[in-house]
């Protein structure tokens, strides 16, 4: 068969991603966002709502926003619309929109095809120096851009993306989502992002990078013990704190114990074989979920890198109301630092935060079994030749099983089997 | 069967989605855009 030059799927992301970010009026008429009537119409994929281009809602900030109601009864804190949209879609193409609509699956299928760092050795440090050096002039001029100081950012920005790549080339090979420090890190940036945005900016990077060496170290590298140091610098740096009762030692005592609980969560998920990939329902779950409804915030948009990419930096960027760059915090810098990870990761391994983050890609995925659109695989025909895999925007194995929970339907492998085995089915 | 699922699950998808916009739903979510 012979093979297309662009797949109808990327032809439908791109139209996609300008569909719902469309709002070009929002540059000429000089407004932060529009929120017109489609503002109020949720869009299947995770697409930032507070993007100056966005048109439509983002499902899962509209999620949790209504879950986060405080003070009403319990039927109006139920995100009905959301949850019957999700429904609809997931019974009748599975996760199709994840490939077919999503604007970030476009951005992070075009960054994979960098090919940067795939191999250790000498052409992973000379990509660690060409990534490093344009990633550190870009986070160096925006902190000057804004007006904060440089320190901040590089301290948000690179200290943990710095430390994530050499472990990296340490273990000699990149296939990250499979490797324990990828889940380590998640654990890390998350934890610490919490205890930062509640408590204390270097308390909170003191417990991250101190949840992401001791969940490391139970992973059985070693390398990592060279990041102890800097958790005990940080710790000692930081200020003191007082939250209800507890203080000092005591709060200490109580958030270690918290973050080794954590870890002992995710490393029975690990002995209990479940993939990294099963992150993205801790991510819907929790995040999404429970600390929404909990706390009143939408907790997974403060750490979402979409938002960062779509909204966060055009608008500080862009400043129309000549006031947005003042009111940037510590937190659009965690967010920025978070973006470049995931851009990096991006371009090292296929559709990393698809397949370890994203809670809508965790939702759809539920009904990839049974939804109307599938795919059938002549078992007799198939070789197992790889080549499915290989052209896979996932990096999954649909001779195995052709209709997994990480399938999103793009059907790159149906048109591109050499032995026509894999068909679209209904 | 599994068509049968498709057909139900989408059916109550239909009326968990008119339930919300019944009980106003649509102002909310445009209310709440861009807040983060």
């Amino acid at each position: 068969m012979a093979k297309r030059r662009i797949a109808p799927h990327r032809i439908s992301q791109i139209i996609a991603t300008v569909i719902l970010n469309g709002y070009i009026l929002a540059y000429v008429q000089g407004k932060i966002l529009y929120s017109g009537f489609l503002k109020s119409i949720p869009e299947p994929v995770l697409n930032c709502y507070g993007g100056p281009l966005s048109v439509f809602a983002c499902p899962l900030g509209s999620f949790q926003q209504i879950l986060g109601q405080q003070g009403l009864i319990w039927w109006q804190r139920v995100p009905w619309v959301i949850i019957g949209l999700f429904l609809i879609i997931g019974a009748f193409v599975g996760r199709a929109a994840c490939a077919w609509v999503c604007p970030f699956g476009l951005w992070q299928d075009l960054l994979y095809k960098i090919k940067l760092g795939k191999r250790a050795g000498t052409k992973g440090w000379l990509t660690f120096g060409v990534v490093s050096g344009i990633g550190l002039i870009a986070v160096a001029l925006l902190a000057l851009f804004v007006k904060v100081a440089v320190w901040k950012s590089l301290l948000f920005g690179w200290v943990p993306f710095i430390g994530l790549y050499l472990y990296s080339l340490y273990q000699g090979k990149m296939a990250l989502p499979e490797r324990w420090w990828f889940g380590s890190m998640l654990v890390g940036v998350g934890l610490g992002l919490l205890i930062a945005v509640k408590f204390d900016v270097s308390l909170g990077i003191a417990v991250g990078v101190g949840a992401f060496t001791l969940f490391s170290l139970l992973g059985g590298s070693r390398v990592i013990l060279l990041a102890a140091p800097l958790i005990f610098a940080l710790a000692l740096f930081g200020k003191p704190l007082q939250i209800g009762p507890f203080a000092g030692a005591e709060l200490g005592l109580i958030l270690v114990l918290g973050v080794v609980v954590l870890i002992g969560v995710f490393d029975l998920l690990l002995k209990l074989s479940l993939p990294v990939t099963s992150l993205k329902f801790v991510f819907f779950i929790l995040v999404a979920g429970i600390l929404a409804f909990f706390f009143g915030e939408p907790w997974f948009c403060k750490l979402c890198p979409q938002g960062t990419l779509e909204a966060g930096i055009p608008l500080v960027l862009w400043d129309p109301v000549q006031g947005l760059r003042s009111l940037v915090s510590w937190l659009f810098y965690y967010k920025v630092a978070i973006l470049l990870f995931v851009i990096w990761a991006a371009m090292v391994v296929k559709r990393p935060f698809c397949r370890a983050v994203c809670p809508i890609g965790a939702i759809y995925s539920l009904f990839n079994r049974t939804s109307l659109l599938r795919m059938k695989l002549d078992t007799a025909n198939c070789t197992k030749c790889t080549v499915c895999r290989r052209v896979c925007p996932m990096d999954i194995e649909p001779y195995e099983a052709p209709n997994q929970g990480e399938c999103i339907r793009c059907f790159e492998c149906v048109w591109n089997c050499p032995k026509s085995s894999l068909k679209i089915s209904t | 069967m599994r068509k049968v699922l498709v057909v139900v699950l989408s059916l109550i998808g239909v009326v968990i989605v008119a339930l919300g916009i019944k009980f106003g739903m649509l102002p909310v979510i445009r209310g709440f855009a861009g807040q983060i």
